[in-house]
């Protein structure tokens, strides 16, 4: 290239026929100096630094040449129209699976809670430092109009003089049960060895939220139907009605059941968090609360200095894991077992057992045996290879001691099923044992519904396994409306630490660690049983570390409680 | 110091001797190629050198461009600034002519943006007008630069380049940006105006009925 014109022959063929005087007009010279414009731009020139060449300039540069691509007319024809099809299909087709990640970007407002003092309920007046509260939230965040009012306690340590930048309250969850009465006692004794404040807060749906959704027909069908197994048709049918009738009656006194979502109860926490003038807190969590507390996280990370999840309870991906997790907590037990003297000499190897049970069940389909209810009274149930696994799974699950696993195995082989069956059964329709139905924790079957079965994949199990009762229930209260997931997959840096119980089926490391994926800074801590297997004081002193700074992982060696405790089996 | 004013003027020859020259002889032992190299790495002397020799062309196609002498002035200064500037994003020494003719025209749609609210209708007539038909010819420069000036400054660019710069079209489209096709389009519809005011204006005007 040159400055100024070339001495070419013609100006351009593509112009050819332009008219000649155009181009003398054009070309016609401008006769100016420069000189003086360059002399003052020179002068301005000193001092002017030049910019720093960047790694990518050179990439800036390329890519703003264009480039030019020679097709046939019909390939871009064709392009274009592939195009128009791919972007009508994706719209079609994709919107659904494309919400969830508009769904990660979004974050419901939270704005400041009304709170008031309220005279505390008997159950709790017994304890000492404790401030009742009652805030109000919207039912809809994003539209604030309706709205629920939320029970909150807050158990201050003894000198609650120390600020709560210094030492953030810990959050816990707590339905307010009146049976749970010794629960708050444990909370009380956090503030006073930890220092830090404890708030509980029930989350919206449970039983003494304004606004709870107790399901009274699941409540008749647990007073009419006899104790049996989920494998039984006839109650199966009732409880899936049950759950049915339910929905549309709450649906059709005005109730907002869309609002019943883990997303929705994270503003609630955040709101009331504000409206308290917490700058930050550390939630702790066991079994599905879990869910609630890494949704607080991932969506408000600001306001959440730790989170520390006791036996989490995450949604399992689908029936064929929950198998999976089964067989790996049999196969630990079995090796606890067989460690120990005297379980391995009065009971045999639990897997063995369990595998023992399944042929003969598989071999001569159920058998009737004998169980004792709750309520008092014996029954015939049917035992299917669903209802040991199950009963296998509760009995796991953190709540019992060890040896009334292989115990049961024994009992069952013989035809005595000494479990209380009703507990069983009213775990049929409840999603996990802290989210338990009105008869248990103080969640209303519909709160526990629509929080519980919006996390996805809850009801994935629903035709893996014909006794699963999460599969159950969430199948018919989604019926109709589709499965909403409501787990947002946000990379988070807000410090995490699950304690996992290694026997517990409910709980597997694998599922934690899975649901723990976007968490830059998560500790995932085996532990052979949870609290029983570890001496509860150690486990309180892992907390307290937790608490007082949760950027550290804390590193305790804990003494055993002397697991397994066969011996001590009934 | 004006250091072009101390160039020899074959060495002004030499400097706007075009890619032959790249490799040819040297000012003071650089060859063209050494001093982008020397300005890029922060050498003013080098830039000053580069930019003299070009300046008076690079200001008459600001002035093609915008029709308007000031406005002209302004555009090269800030190109020369500009250029300045980001030189050390320059990768190829031997893309600094298009380089340096990008900044110009971005310059030029700057200052035609800046000066929208105050365009002046300032009209510039060069060549010789001592010759021939002069009235004729001023009225036939009039009638295009009209035309010319309701050109938008990205088709006047095109045609500036491509006959006043006199640049091959494709090379018009690299420093503008756009693609070929577009380059030609623009080039089409500019030439059209124009032909179309040459039309009106050579037409015999039409005597209105009583």
């Amino acid at each position: 290239m040159t400055w100024g014109r070339r001495n070419r022959s013609g100006v351009d063929s593509a112009v050819g026929s332009v008219d000649q005087r155009i181009v003398a007009w054009l070309t016609a010279p401008e006769g100016t100096s420069a000189n003086a414009v360059l002399d003052r731009t020179f002068a301005q020139l000193h001092g002017v630094r030049q910019d720093r060449a960047r790694p990518w300039s050179g990439l800036r540069e390329s890519l703003s040449r264009p480039v030019a691509v020679r097709l046939p007319q019909w390939v871009w024809v064709a392009l274009v129209l592939l195009l128009v099809l791919v972007l009508s299909l994706a719209t079609l087709v994709g919107v659904d699976r494309l919400r969830p990640l508009f769904d990660r970007l979004s974050v419901l407002p939270a704005v400041p809670a009304q709170t008031s003092d309220v005279a505390c309920p008997t159950e709790l007046g017994a304890i000492p430092d404790v401030t009742c509260l009652a805030a109000i939230v919207p039912v809809r965040h994003e539209r604030p109009g309706r709205t629920l009012t939320l029970p909150v306690a807050e158990f201050n340590p003894p000198s609650s003089g120390a600020s709560r930048v210094a030492s953030p309250p810990i959050l816990v969850f707590d339905t307010f049960d009146p049976r749970g009465e010794q629960t708050r006692v444990d909370f009380r004794a956090w503030a006073e060895t930890t220092g830090h404040g404890v708030i509980a807060i029930a989350p919206r749906g449970s039983a003494r939220t304004d606004g709870s959704l107790r399901c009274l027909e699941l409540e008749d069908v647990t007073r009419t139907l006899p104790a049996t197994s989920l494998a039984d048709d006839e109650l199966r049918t009732a409880l899936a009605d049950a759950v049915r009738a339910c929905r549309q009656r709450l649906a059709r006194s005005g109730v907002d059941l869309e609002a019943y979502r883990l997303s929705q109860a994270a503003a609630d926490l955040e709101s009331i968090r504000a409206g308290m003038g917490v700058q930050t807190w550390i939630v702790r969590a066991r079994g599905w609360d879990a869910e609630l507390a890494l949704e607080l996280a991932r969506r408000y990370p600001a306001s959440v200095a730790g989170v520390v999840l006791v036996n989490p309870v995450m949604a399992a991906d689908e029936g064929q894991e929950r198998h999976a997790a089964f067989d790996a907590s049999v196969d630990e037990l079995s090796s606890l077992c067989s460690s120990d003297s005297f379980c391995s000499v009065r009971y045999r190897s639990p897997k063995d057992a369990v595998a023992s049970i399944e042929a003969s069940l598989r071999a001569g389909g159920p058998q009737m045996v004998r169980v004792s209810s709750a309520g008092g009274g014996e029954s015939d149930v049917p035992v299917d290879v669903e209802l040991v696994h199950a009963t296998i799974r509760d009995a796991m699950a953190g709540y019992t001691s060890v040896g009334s696993v292989p115990s049961q195995l024994d009992r069952m082989a013989s035809g005595v099923f000494t479990w209380p069956a009703r507990r069983l059964m009213e775990r049929g329709w409840c999603l996990g044992s802290d989210l338990a139905c009105t008869g248990q924790n103080g969640w209303s079957g519909g709160g526990e519904f629509s929080m519980g079965c919006g996390v996805p994949q809850a009801s994935s199990g629903a035709t893996a396994s014909k006794s699963d009762p999460i599969g159950l229930v969430c199948g018919a209260w989604l019926e109709g409306r589709g499965d909403e997931p409501t787990r947002t997959e946000v990379a988070s840096d807000v410090p995490v630490e699950a304690f996992v119980g290694k026997v517990d089926p409910s709980t597997s490391a694998h599922r934690v660690r899975s649901a723990l994926m976007g968490f830059g800074h998560a500790t995932v801590a085996e532990i052979p049983w949870v609290p029983e297997g570890v001496e509860f004081a150690c486990l309180r002193a892992v907390d307290r570390g937790w608490f007082e700074d949760p950027q550290e992982v804390s590193i305790v060696t804990c003494p055993s409680a002397g697991i397994p405790q066969f011996a001590d089996a009934p | 110091m004006n250091p072009a004013a101390a160039l020899p003027p074959i060495a002004i020859q030499w400097l706007i001797g075009g890619d032959a020259a790249l490799a040819g002889p040297l000012v003071g032992g650089a060859s063209r190629r050494e001093l982008v190299e020397r300005a890029r790495s922060g050498d003013p002397e080098a830039f000053e050198l580069l930019i003299r020799a070009a300046g008076d062309h690079l200001l008459a196609v600001a002035r093609k461009i915008l029709r308007d002498p000031d406005a002209a002035e302004d555009a090269l200064q800030q190109a020369v600034i500009r250029g300045w500037r980001s030189l050390p994003r320059l990768r190829d020494p031997d893309r600094f002519e298009a380089w340096l003719y990008r900044i110009l025209v971005m310059s030029c749609y700057a200052e035609t943006n800046r000066r929208r609210r105050f365009s002046g209708q300032v009209r510039t007539l060069g060549g010789d007008m001592t010759t021939g038909d002069v009235a004729g010819q001023l009225a036939e420069r009039d009638a295009l630069e009209r035309a010319f000036r309701l050109l938008t400054p990205a088709h006047r660019a095109v045609i500036v380049l491509h006959f006043f710069a006199d640049l091959p079209l494709n090379e018009v489209a690299t420093i503008l940006g756009t693609s070929p096709g577009t380059t030609r389009s623009r080039l089409h519809y500019g030439l059209r105006a124009l032909r179309s005011a040459l039309d009106a204006h050579d037409r015999p005007p039409q005597r209105t009925p009583r």
